[in-house]
């Protein structure tokens, strides 16, 4: 009673904090995510991709598989803004079709670790015990080989291709995810709101879905846009030494490593899929530093 | 005795975020004597710290930046010393310890060598000088096994124990200034008292000033010989400790002495000053206190009060002592 | 600290023994017949027995696991296909060459990243730092067959200041050790950035600056000795991304070490060299982590002397 005026001091704190906090999280990120201009023009970057990734064949210049013996490895000109390549075909109108392939193979392998990590880290982190156990140890695993031999591995196995990049590209990401899911799930199971909703008698599902997973969103969406690049560039990597796309798909890597032989002689035929590769994978980076700092300042490379 | 060591006038920091500026000291005044405690009093917030930092020129690596003012220490300016002399002065003749004693050596390195650093670069003394003066700087502050702790690591220690380890490093070079921000608020109660003893042994043993930054009036009534007290980046009032305490005049310094128990009270009622220190950004008009004060009048809300002597050695900054400009108004 | 290190010695056991398991399941994963894809597509029907009997294909399991472990202490790895030689003479020949290329990357790797990250560090928001950090981040996105060849295109072909390929002179290390290096350096720069960036945050680098210290001394004694036990962690863990790396350099500069041994070993389909490197690299890889959990503990007092 004696301290009334601290007390009624404090409510009025509260409610002016509470005010303070009506915008929406996605505007507070939005705020933030504004001010990072080379997060910005990345982001535009990235649209322009999905772009021309669904356009390309109404506007590239020139077929990307018809050759043109005529023009074989002509360099970069007016007609041809990359050059030819052996057989003649225009550079550019093979990279702009070879965006889909790349953003295709990194969106593709990339989710499918995510979604297989997620749940892992979900169970792993909520039930804890044995599970967790058996999990953590499978990722271990997982990490006991660098990420492109696991993915050399497991194409020893299944033959190359594209469609075995993007499996073993998906399972070197799933360990990554389950880490990150797991440790947020456990930070957000000790908070007071699942206590709560655990004492009412929800059912596990529930609070894992309902509560849990929301919290765990934002550093998923951050690993998620920084693995695409990295993923573009293991799926690239392994075009190129031969286990993945195989020519005369216009995948960069391919298209890149069909251009060796002539390195001496037209160093435009590697340089210009190698630029694609270089800037795709560099955009995709600077929007997932870009989504870190405006999302959870805290969490480290 | 009465010879001013440090003498700061109208010092204002602020601090730089974005495209705002805050005030967070804004127009401090006064002085330390030679061999003095003094004590600087206010609430969180009111810009203690900052002037302590401003001091020591430790604001460079920190949003904030001395925007005006001066800062005179045995006569010569601080502010416009270069970095090379500044460093001369940190350490040695002006050395500071921080309210995280926890946090405040590093974890790497042997207490010891923590502690010879400043000995080696401002005694000049070598290797084993130095080790000896170290460790007769450890029995200095009362750690026992001295020999031993000095090749220990912090995590070794306790929170009591690495505070005297931060006066015996800040005291190694025999500084003519020492400033304590908060040196006990981390610690518990009984060590509490055994810091303020040491301090005060070494202050009589060695005639070092010392600026004593707390919020704790207790201390300050156990340590100080004048104190100054700040509120919203400004001096509000400042007496030698028995005329705080026997005759306070600004409505702020009396809020904050009823707010300390006091034994034999017979009510149970504790006054607390309604209302928070404004945030630097949201100034009020005229006074800053008014909007808390229980006395404010219309010219307070109007103008700012100058700080002005209202006796030998006892200066307030109100109105309700200002007759004459309240008249004029 | 000797307590420290055996409780580290024995958690690498389990994973050891699951990684064996998971190389010994290698063969057997592969969709069709061991014993077939051992003996090659021309073998005949006798002959594909024959090898199912040598290599005890047609035991229980557990029985070729226990017999696959023991031969592999014996450092028995089988023979290769394509060479029918010893895998192991196979693979000691090209040991050396990868061994020393990941080794002076991960020293380039080091200097450089270190350097960039604590100029960053210092001259935070300054050109210095967004020059530094872009560098990085492009090292991060570059991909190192793209780097390899341009510069081999420009300092061999162009210039002729190095050789295209081979391991004789310390000239032939210098190309590929730089795009080896390039993506390492550019985490490490990253990585030292952020975490010196938290540690020149701390109490007690305040208290270095009020002892008058040189903001030199700060940095580069107080500072980056507690930013060093998280970079070495970090950069332990980066050993993995060298190796897989030095795969794709290899190829790029007709390198004769492993890397390059594997990927003729895949197109060729030679199982046992095949799975002889899987188990050489995880091998490297947790050994190597081993060791940075080791000198993380040498690093940090705390663990150093209990």
């Amino acid at each position: 009673m004696e301290n009334s005026g601290v007390i009624v001091q404090t409510n009025e704190q509260v409610t002016q904090i509470e005010v303070e906090k009506v915008r929406t999280p996605f505007l507070e990120f939005w705020r933030k995510f504004k001010k990072q201009r080379m997060a910005m023009i990345a982001g535009s970057f990235i649209i322009l991709l999905f772009l021309i990734a669904f356009i390309s064949p109404f506007i590239a210049p020139y077929s990307s598989v018809e050759p043109d013996y005529d023009n074989i490895l002509s360099p970069p000109s007016m007609e041809h803004f990359a050059g030819t390549d052996a057989f003649g075909r225009d550079i550019f109108s093979r990279i702009l079709e070879g965006t889909r392939i790349s953003l295709f193979v990194g969106l593709s392998s990339v989710f499918v670790g995510a979604v297989g990590g997620t749940i892992l880290g979900l169970i792993s982190g909520f039930y804890g015990r044995w599970l967790d156990s058996i999990i953590m140890r499978f990722c271990d695993v997982l990490f006991a080989f660098p990420g492109i031999l696991l993915a050399i591995g497991i194409i020893a196995i299944l033959g190359p291709g594209l469609g075995n990049v993007i499996i073993a590209v998906a399972i070197f990401s799933i360990p990554i995810f389950a880490r990150i899911v797991r440790s947020s799930t456990l930070a957000i199971k000790s908070t007071v709101f699942v206590e709560a909703a655990r004492s009412i008698g929800a059912p596990a599902r529930r609070i894992i879905w309902k509560h849990i997973f929301p919290g765990t969103v934002s550093s998923i969406i951050v690993y998620f846009t920084m693995r695409i690049g990295t993923s573009i560039l293991t799926a690239a990597s392994l075009s190129f030494l031969g286990l993945g796309a195989q020519p005369p798909s216009p995948e960069w890597g391919a298209m890149l490593s069909s251009g060796r032989d002539f390195l001496n002689t037209a160093p435009h035929v590697t340089f210009f899929p190698g630029f694609a590769i270089f800037i795709t994978v560099l955009a995709f980076n600077l929007l997932g530093d870009g989504l870190r700092d405006a999302l959870d300042p805290k969490m480290k490379d | 005795m009465n010879n001013k060591l440090l003498e700061i006038s109208n010092l204002k920091t602020y601090f730089f975020s974005d495209d705002l500026q805050v005030p967070a000291v804004n127009g401090v005044d006064l002085y330390i004597n030679e061999g003095e405690t003094l004590g600087v009093v206010g609430e969180s917030g009111c810009g203690k710290s900052v002037t302590s930092l401003s001091i020591m020129r430790l604001l460079a690596h920190t949003p904030g930046k001395v925007v005006d003012g001066s800062i005179r220490f045995k006569g010569k300016d601080l502010l416009s010393l270069s970095e090379s002399e500044m460093r001369e002065v940190r350490g040695n003749e002006i050395a500071m310890i921080f309210q995280e004693p926890m946090t405040s050596l590093n974890p790497v390195y042997r207490i010891g060598d923590q502690i010879s650093e400043a000995v080696k670069l401002h005694l000049k003394y070598d290797k084993k000088k130095a080790r000896e003066h170290v460790i007769k700087m450890l029995k200095l502050v009362g750690i026992p096994r001295a020999e031993e702790i000095i090749d220990e690591f912090p995590y070794q220690l306790s929170g009591g124990m690495r505070q005297r380890i931060m006066i015996a490093m800040a005291m190694s070079c025999n500084p003519t200034l020492l400033i304590a921000d908060e040196p006990t608020t981390a610690l518990d109660v009984t060590i509490q008292a055994q810091i303020l003893e040491l301090m005060k042994k070494l202050k009589e043993e060695k005639g070092t000033a010392i600026m004593l930054i707390t919020h704790d009036l207790g201390v300050v009534a156990e340590m100080c010989d004048r104190v100054v007290v700040m509120y919203a980046g400004k001096v509000v009032e400042e007496a030698d400790v028995f005329e705080i305490f026997e005759n306070p005049k600004h409505p702020y310094t009396k809020g904050l002495l009823n707010s300390i128990p006091k034994l034999g009270q017979k009510s149970n009622r504790l006054d607390s000053i309604p209302g928070t220190v404004p945030t630097p950004t949201k100034m009020p008009k005229g006074c800053k206190f008014a909007p808390r004060c229980s006395q404010a009048m219309d010219i307070c809300r109007e103008l700012d009060p100058d700080l002005v002597k209202i006796a030998e050695g006892h200066r307030c900054r109100c109105f309700l002592y200002q007759s004459e400009m309240v008249k004029e108004a | 600290m000797f307590r420290y290190i055996v409780k580290r010695l024995f958690g690498v056991v389990p994973i050891l023994l699951i990684v064996s398991i998971f190389i010994f399941m290698f063969v057997h994963l592969i969709p069709g017949d061991p014993a077939r894809l051992v003996a090659g597509p021309d073998a005949s029907h006798q002959d594909v027995e024959l090898v199912r009997q040598q290599l005890g294909l047609d035991k229980p399991i557990v029985t070729q696991y226990i017999t696959y472990i023991s031969n592999l202490v014996q450092g028995d790895l089988g023979i290769s296909m394509k060479t029918k030689r010893n895998v192991y003479d196979e693979i000691a020949d090209r040991f050396m060459p990868t061994f020393w290329l990941t080794v002076w990357s991960m020293v380039w790797a080091i200097v450089f990243g270190l350097l960039i990250g604590v100029i960053s560090a210092t001259k935070r928001n300054k050109w210095q730092d967004y020059t530094g950090m872009f560098s990085a981040v492009s090292g991060i996105s570059l991909p190192s067959f793209w780097l390899g060849l341009m510069l081999i295109q420009l300092f061999s072909v162009k210039l002729g200041w190095f050789p295209t390929g081979g391991s004789e002179s310390w000239k032939a290390y210098v190309l590929p050790s730089i795009t080896l290096g390039a993506g390492v350096a550019a985490v490490i720069a990253r990585f030292a950035r952020s975490s010196l960036m938290d540690i020149l945050r701390e109490d007690y680098i305040r208290t270095g600056r009020a002892k008058g210290l040189k903001e030199n001394v700060v940095v580069w004694k107080h500072a980056l000795k507690n930013a060093m036990i998280p970079v070495i962690t970090m950069t332990g863990l980066q050993f993995g991304f060298l190796l897989g790396g030095s795969i794709v350099v290899e190829t790029v500069f007709s390198w004769p070490g492993l890397g390059r041994l594997l990927i003729d070993s895949v197109s060729f389909r030679d199982y046992p060299v095949i799975q002889a490197e899987m188990l050489l690299f995880a091998l490297e890889f947790i050994l190597i982590n081993l060791l940075v959990d080791i000198l993380y503990g040498v690093m940090n007092p705390q663990i150093r002397y209990e």
